[in-house]
C-alpha cells in the first residue's frame, strides 16, 4: 500500500473508526494490532517472504526480554552486535559476503526504521530507561505501527507506551487539525513533489552535449538544486500525513522537520532535517562516543576536537545508513566531513575571534543569509551521491564540463541565498499581522481557506496530470 | 500538533463551511479569469454574413477576419472576391494553371488554422512543387456547410472548372447528416433550390440544469483543464467512448442511428459524385479520423467492441459505390509518434501541425491517380513509392 494514497487514507479512516468505537485499552490495542498486521501483509502475500522480517522482530522481542537494568554487559553487547549484524546481512550490505545472503526475495519494507526501534528498545532496556519488559502486543504495535512502518518518524517507545495508557483526546478541533496536517502532507507529495520531479526530469533530459553554456548552467543548477527541495516536500509531506493519521489513533508522533533550509550551518541543519534519525544517532552514537572520548582525552586543548571526531562518525553513519553502495559511502563521507568541518570552523573562529566575537559575527543578518545559502548549496552537492549513480554523475559531469559545473554551483548559491533570505524576512512580517494577539495566518478561518484551496488544487492537479504521486524516497531505506 | 487550539464556537459551525465555500468560488472565478486571459478565444467569424437564403450564410467577398481557438494561435481568414478562402482570384485560371476546388465544412475550410497550414493550401503547395505548372486552390468550404448544402457548393465549384473537387469529412461531419435542414436530394431540388430561413437567435429559456451545463461547456477554465487531461489517451479514450451515440462510429455493428447517417451520407456522395462525373471532374472524398480513432490506432488501449477501422471502411465502400476516389488520411497521421497531438485536444479539429500533413499526403495520392489530372506530377523526385489510393 502506497503512503500517502487514497487507498491508504481510506484504509486508515476505516481503521480509525473501528479503533475509536470503544475506549477500552484492550479493544484499541487489538484493533491497532490487526490494522498493523493487515498493513504489513499488504506488501506481500507470500508468508515465506515475510519470514526474515518476522524472524528479526522475534529476535528483537526476545533480546529486549533477556536484557534489563543490571543485565550482563557481555550479553547486551553480544545482542547488539548480533542485531547490527542481522540488519546488515538482511539489508545485503556490500561488506557482507554475498554467499551468505538468502537466495529468495523477502520483504524489507521499513526495515531500517524497525531496526532503529528495536535497537532503541534493547539499549534502553539495558540502561534502565525502560523498566519493564515490553509485552508482545505492545512490542508489535510499536515496531509495526502502520503509521511509522514505512519511513518513520522514529518514535521512542516510552512516548508510544505513554499514549497506549493515557490515550489523547480526539475532539472536533483535534480531528480538524489532524485533517489539516494530512491535507498539507498529501499536497506536498502529490502536487509539489510531483511537479518538482517533473521539472528535474525535464532538466535531466534536456542536458546533453552541444548545449550552450547558459543552458548547461541552467540545467545543471536545476538538476542539483531541485532535488533537495523535492526530497523535502516528498519526505516531510509523507511525515505530515502519517502524523495526521496517527492522531486519529490518539498517537502523537514526533516531528521530523523544522524548516531545515532556514539553518545557517550543517550542524543546525541536521538538527532540523530527519530530526528523529539525527536524534536517535545523537543519543545512541554521538553521546556515547563523546563520553568515551572525554574519558580518554585529557588534554584541554584537544577536548574540543573530540566533538569534531564524534560528529564525523555520527553523520558518516547517517550517510552510509541510507544504502549499501559506494555512492552512499561517499554521501556519508561528505555528510560527516561537512558537519565535522563546520564544527572545526566554529572552534577555530571562536579561538580567533573569541566566542563573543564569533557569536556577534554569526548573529549578523548578512552573514546568516550567506551561510544559509552555503548550507543549501553544500546539501544539494552531497545529494548528488544520494540520488544518482557513478555512471549518472559521470554523464552529467561530461555533459556540463568544469566551467558549467562551477557556474551552476555559483548560481545555486546566489539564488538560494537570496530566496532563503527573502523567506526569512517575510516570515516575521506575515506573522506580525495579528488579531486578538494571534497571527491572522494561523486563525482557523485562514487555515480553513488554505485547506480548501489545497484540496481543490490537489484534486485538480491529480486529475489533470493523471500521473501517480512520486513514491516516498525514504521508503527504499 | 501546534499549540492548544481554542474550542469551536457556534459561529464557527456556519462560518467555517462558508469560508470553505467562498474559497472554492474565488478559486473557480480566479481560474476562469486566468484562463480567459491566458487562453483567449475568438470563435465568431466577422466575415460571415447570415443573409444567404439557401445556405444560411456566406463569407463576405474580399473580407479579412481574425480568429483563434483557445488551444491554438491567432490566425487570419482572407476571402477572395467570391468569398472563398483562397489567395488566388476566383476568375478564370491563367493558362496552364490547374485548379483544385474544396467543398465541405470546417475541416475542408481549414478551420482554426492559418491559411498556409490548411489541408487545401498544403495540397496546393505540394502539388505545385511536384507538378510542372502551378496548382491553384479555390476553397469554397466553410464551417457550417454540412450535408446537402454541399450539393450547391459542388455546383458552384464546378463552375470554376477545377481539375478535381475535394470533400474532406470527419466522423463529426457525418454525425450531422441527420440534422440536415435541406430536403432529400431530387432533380427538382437541384433545378429549383429551396430557401432556408435565416436562423435568428432565439432567446434562451433553458432550465437551471441546462444553464449550468452551458456554463460548464462555455468555461475556458474547463477547456484548459480538459486540454491537459486529454493529453493522456488512457483518460481521453474512455471519456470519449462514454459519449454514447457520439462514439457510435467506432463500435460496429453500427447502431440504427449511425446506419441511418451512413445511408444519408451514401445519398449525398452519390449526388456529389454524379455532379462531378457529369462535369468530367474527379471527385475525391478524404476521410480525417477522429482523434480518439487515431489515438487507438497508434497503440493506446483499445476496449473490446471498439474498432477504429470500421468507419473508414464503410466510407470507402460508399465512395467506391459511386466512383469517387477515397483517401483515408489515418495512415499519415498514425505514422507519427504521438498522433493525437496533431489535434486540438478539446476542440477536436486537426491543428496547424496536423492539417499540413494531411494536405501533403493528399497531394501525393491525387498525383498518383492513373489516369488522373495530376498524373504527370509524380516523378521520381516526388518520393518513389506510388501512394495507395482507392
Amino acid at each position: 500500500m502506497i503512503v500517502p494514497s487514497v487507498p491508504f487514507l481510506l484504509f486508515a479512516l476505516g481503521a480509525a473508526v473501528v479503533f475509536n468505537l470503544s475506549a477500552a485499552r484492550g479493544w484499541r490495542a487489538a484493533v491497532l494490532l490487526i490494522v498493523n498486521i493487515a498493513f504489513f501483509a499488504s506488501f506481500s502475500h507470500d508468508p515465506i517472504a515475510c519470514l526474515p522480517f518476522l524472524g528479526f522482530l522475534a529476535f528483537g522481542f526476545l533480546a529486549q526480554g533477556a536484557t534489563g537494568e543490571g543485565s550482563r554487559p557481555r550479553l547486551f553487547v553480544a545482542l547488539v552486535v548480533l542485531m547490527v549484524a542481522a540488519f546488515a546481512w538482511l539489508k545485503r550490505y556490500s561488506f557482507v559476503p554475498k554467499e551468505t545472503f538468502l537466495a529468495f526475495p523477502y520483504v524489507l519494507i521499513g526495515f531500517s526504521y524497525v531496526f532503529f526501534r528495536v535497537l532503541h528498545l534493547l539499549i534502553d532496556r539495558h540502561q534502565g530507561a525502560i523498566e519493564r519488559k515490553v509485552g508482545l502486543v505492545s512490542y508489535l504495535n510499536y515496531t509495526l505501527n502502520f503509521t511509522t512502518l514505512i519511513s518513520g518518524p522514529i518514535q521512542r517507545y516510552q512516548d508510544f507506551h505513554r499514549m497506549e495508557t493515557e490515550r489523547l483526546s480526539l475532539g472536533p478541533v483535534e480531528m480538524a487539525t489532524a485533517l489539516e496536517r494530512i491535507v498539507i502532507g498529501y499536497f506536498k507529495v502529490a502536487v509539489v513533489s510531483l511537479v518538482l520531479s517533473m521539472v528535474r526530469r525535464e532538466a535531466l533530459q534536456h542536458l546533453g552535449p552541444g548545449l550552450l553554456i547558459v543552458d548547461r548552467v541552467t540545467s545543471g543548477a536545476l538538476i542539483a538544486a531541485v532535488y533537495p527541495v523535492y526530497l523535502y516536500f516528498n519526505f516531510s509531506g509523507y511525515t505530515d500525513v502519517v502524523i495526521g493519521v496517527a492522531r486519529f489513533f490518539r498517537i502523537e508522533l514526533p516531528e521530523n522537520f523544522n524548516r531545515p533550509f532556514s539553518s545557517e550551518n550543517v550542524i543546525i541543519f541536521w538538527g532540523r532535517w530527519h530530526m528523529t534519525l539525527s536524534g536517535w544517532l545523537r543519543t545512541y552514537v554521538y553521546n556515547p562516543l563523546m563520553m568515551q572520548g572525554m574519558a580518554h582525552v585529557t588534554a584541554p586543548r584537544l577536548v574540543r576536537y573530540v566533538s569534531v571526531a564524534g560528529l564525523f562518525v555520527t553523520f558518516f553513519l547517517v550517510g552510509v545508513w541510507h544504502g549499501q553502495t559506494t555512492e552512499f559511502l561517499v554521501f556519508g563521507l561528505l555528510t560527516g566531513g561537512g558537519v565535522a568541518a563546520n564544527q572545526l570552523y566554529q572552534v577555530t573562529m571562536q579561538q580567533w575571534l573569541t566566542p563573543k566575537g564569533y557569536r556577534a559575527l554569526a548573529a549578523g543578518e548578512f552573514y546568516k543569509a550567506c551561510t544559509r545559502g552555503l548550507n543549501f548549496t553544500w546539501f544539494a552537492f552531497t545529494q548528488l551521491w544520494f540520488w544518482s549513480t557513478w555512471t549518472q554523475i559521470a554523464v552529467i559531469a561530461r555533459a556540463m564540463g568544469p566551467l558549467a559545473l562551477g557556474l551552476s554551483a555559483l548560481v545555486i548559491y546566489a539564488i538560494a541565498t537570496i530566496a532563503l533570505a527573502a523567506r526569512e524576512m517575510s516570515r516575521p512580517a506575515i506573522l506580525a499581522v495579528t488579531r486578538g494577539g494571534n497571527p491572522v495566518v494561523r486563525s482557523r478561518y485562514v487555515r480553513t481557506a488554505q485547506l480548501t484551496a489545497l484540496v481543490v488544487l490537489t484534486t485538480v492537479v491529480t486529475l489533470l496530470l493523471n500521473a501517480p504521486a512520486p513514491d516516498i524516497v525514504y521508503k527504499a531505506f | 500538533m501546534s499549540g492548544t487550539p481554542s474550542p469551536l464556537t457556534l459561529r464557527d459551525a456556519w462560518l467555517l463551511p462558508l469560508v470553505a465555500l467562498l474559497t472554492v468560488v474565488i478559486m473557480l472565478i480566479g481560474a476562469e479569469a486566468a484562463a480567459q486571459v491566458l487562453w483567449p478565444e475568438q470563435k465568431d467569424n466577422s466575415c460571415v454574413a447570415h443573409d444567404d437564403s439557401l445556405l444560411g450564410f456566406h463569407n463576405r467577398p474580399n473580407c479579412v477576419s481574425r480568429m483563434k481557438a483557445a488551444e491554438g494561435p491567432w490566425y487570419t481568414n482572407r476571402y477572395n472576391e467570391c468569398g472563398y478562402r483562397s489567395m488566388a482570384s476566383c476568375a478564370a485560371a491563367p493558362p496552364g494553371v490547374r485548379r483544385v476546388a474544396f467543398i465541405g465544412a470546417s475541416i475542408s475550410g481549414g478551420h482554426l488554422v492559418e491559411y498556409d497550414h490548411t489541408i487545401a493550401t498544403s495540397l496546393g503547395q505540394t502539388l505545385t512543387a511536384m507538378c510542372p505548372a502551378p496548382v491553384q486552390i479555390q476553397n469554397l468550404a466553410s464551417a457550417g456547410y454540412t450535408g446537402r448544402k454541399n450539393i450547391f457548393k459542388m455546383a458552384e465549384a464546378l463552375k470554376l472548372h477545377p481539375q478535381a473537387v475535394v470533400l474532406v469529412q470527419t466522423p463529426v461531419d457525418i454525425e450531422n447528416q441527420l440534422d440536415d435542414p435541406l430536403p432529400p436530394i431530387t432533380a427538382a431540388l437541384l433545378a429549383s433550390p429551396p430557401t432556408v430561413a435565416v436562423r435568428a437567435k432565439r432567446p434562451s429559456h433553458a432550465g437551471l440544469t441546462q444553464q449550468m451545463s452551458n456554463l460548464f461547456r462555455e468555461s475556458r477554465a474547463v477547456v484548459v483543464a480538459q486540454h491537459f487531461m486529454f493529453r493522456d489517451p488512457t483518460v481521453y479514450i474512455p471519456l470519449f467512448l462514454a459519449n454514447g451515440d457520439k462514439a457510435g462510429f467506432m463500435k460496429p455493428p453500427f447502431t440504427p442511428k449511425w446506419t441511418a447517417r451512413l445511408a444519408r451520407f451514401d445519398e449525398l456522395i452519390a449526388a456529389l459524385a454524379d455532379q462531378a462525373h457529369q462535369a468530367g471532374v474527379p471527385f475525391v472524398l478524404v476521410f480525417v479520423p477522429h482523434q480518439a480513432e487515431i489515438a487507438m490506432e497508434a497503440g493506446a488501449p483499445r476496449p473490446t467492441g471498439v474498432d477504429p477501422y470500421a468507419f473508414p471502411k464503410a466510407l470507402e465502400a460508399i465512395a467506391h459505390r459511386h466512383g469517387a476516389v477515397f483517401v483515408d488520411s489515418s495512415d499519415v497521421l498514425r505514422a507519427r509518434p504521438d498522433p493525437a497531438s496533431l489535434y486540438y485536444r478539446v476542440d477536436g479539429h486537426p491543428s496547424g501541425r496536423g492539417q499540413p500533413m494531411i494536405g501533403a499526403d493528399l497531394a501525393r495520392r491525387i498525383a498518383g491517380l492513373k489516369p488522373g489530372p495530376f498524373s504527370d506530377c509524380l516523378g521520381p523526385a516526388a518520393g518513389g513509392r506510388p501512394p495507395k489510393t482507392s
